[in-house]
């Protein structure tokens, strides 16, 4: 039988002060450091720093605006990121590819929102 | 029966806390939601044969083994026979799918047993 398969994009934003650290994002997803499946999570922060790093930086309320009609966000998040970026955090917008390794592909089919003292991060978008 | 399917004989289905408990993991969180996945494939969707066989197949196969072997092509060890559950979970996915080379589905595997040891003793 053939197999056919699509792959999938996930778009997600990160706000916060400072560059999320490998033990705020452990705590934050409530994984202890010597879990079992800890290593799952350190490729979790691996990719997900990467795609960060290779995000797009939000500074003004008006680029906000323009992704209303994206419909990449929801209304909430939205606003939120409106706000980081009056309060002076660092908003980044970026995605996930179903297709690299373990660690991305469950970022990118999971709905999830990841909330810290420290930073923010929401992929609730998520179609196929 | 392909290889992909997993097949967990157990005396006792170990409630979600525990198992997220004994993965180190807390209740809420990414890592909680998750493994509420994993569990629920390994414990809530799987197929538990043995009941299978009491209430349906005990009339077609003489024992559970015959059942096992001949419906499922599975072989199981008298010891783990005489287990109250026989769960078949067909091609686990996601953070258990063994096409990606970092799948956690031997460390879960592990941590399954283990809690069934602990109960055992």
């Amino acid at each position: 039988m053939d197999f056919v398969s699509n792959s999938s994009s996930t778009s997600f934003v990160y706000i916060a002060r400072e560059m999320l650290s490998r033990d705020d994002f452990l705590t934050a997803a409530g994984v202890g450091p010597d879990s079992p499946v800890a290593p799952l999570f350190n490729g979790m922060f691996d990719e997900l720093k990467t795609q960060i790093d290779r995000g797009t930086v939000l500074t003004r309320v008006e680029e906000v605006d323009g992704l209303e009609d994206r419909q990449d966000f929801t209304p909430d998040v939205l606003d939120r990121m409106k706000k980081g970026i009056e309060d002076g955090q660092t908003v980044t917008i970026g995605h996930f590819s179903s297709e690299n390794n373990l660690a991305e592909m469950t970022l990118c089919t999971e709905i999830f929102e990841i909330e810290s003292e420290r930073f923010f991060i929401n992929a609730y978008d998520n179609y196929w | 029966m392909t290889k992909k399917d997993l097949v967990l004989p157990l005396r006792r289905i170990p409630p979600l806390g525990e198992f997220l408990d004994a993965l180190q993991i807390k209740p809420a969180g990414l890592a909680a939601q998750l493994f509420t996945g994993v569990y629920n494939q390994l414990f809530v969707w799987s197929t538990d044969l043995r009941a299978q066989y009491d209430q349906y197949y005990c009339v077609e196969y003489p024992t559970l083994a015959a059942y096992l072997e001949i419906a499922h092509e599975i072989y199981l060890e008298p010891t783990e026979l005489e287990k109250t559950h026989i769960l078949k979970i067909k091609a686990p996915g996601g953070v258990l799918e063994e096409a990606y080379d970092d799948n956690v589905r031997d460390t879960v595997i592990d941590c399954v047993r283990e809690l069934e040891s602990s109960y055992e003793d």
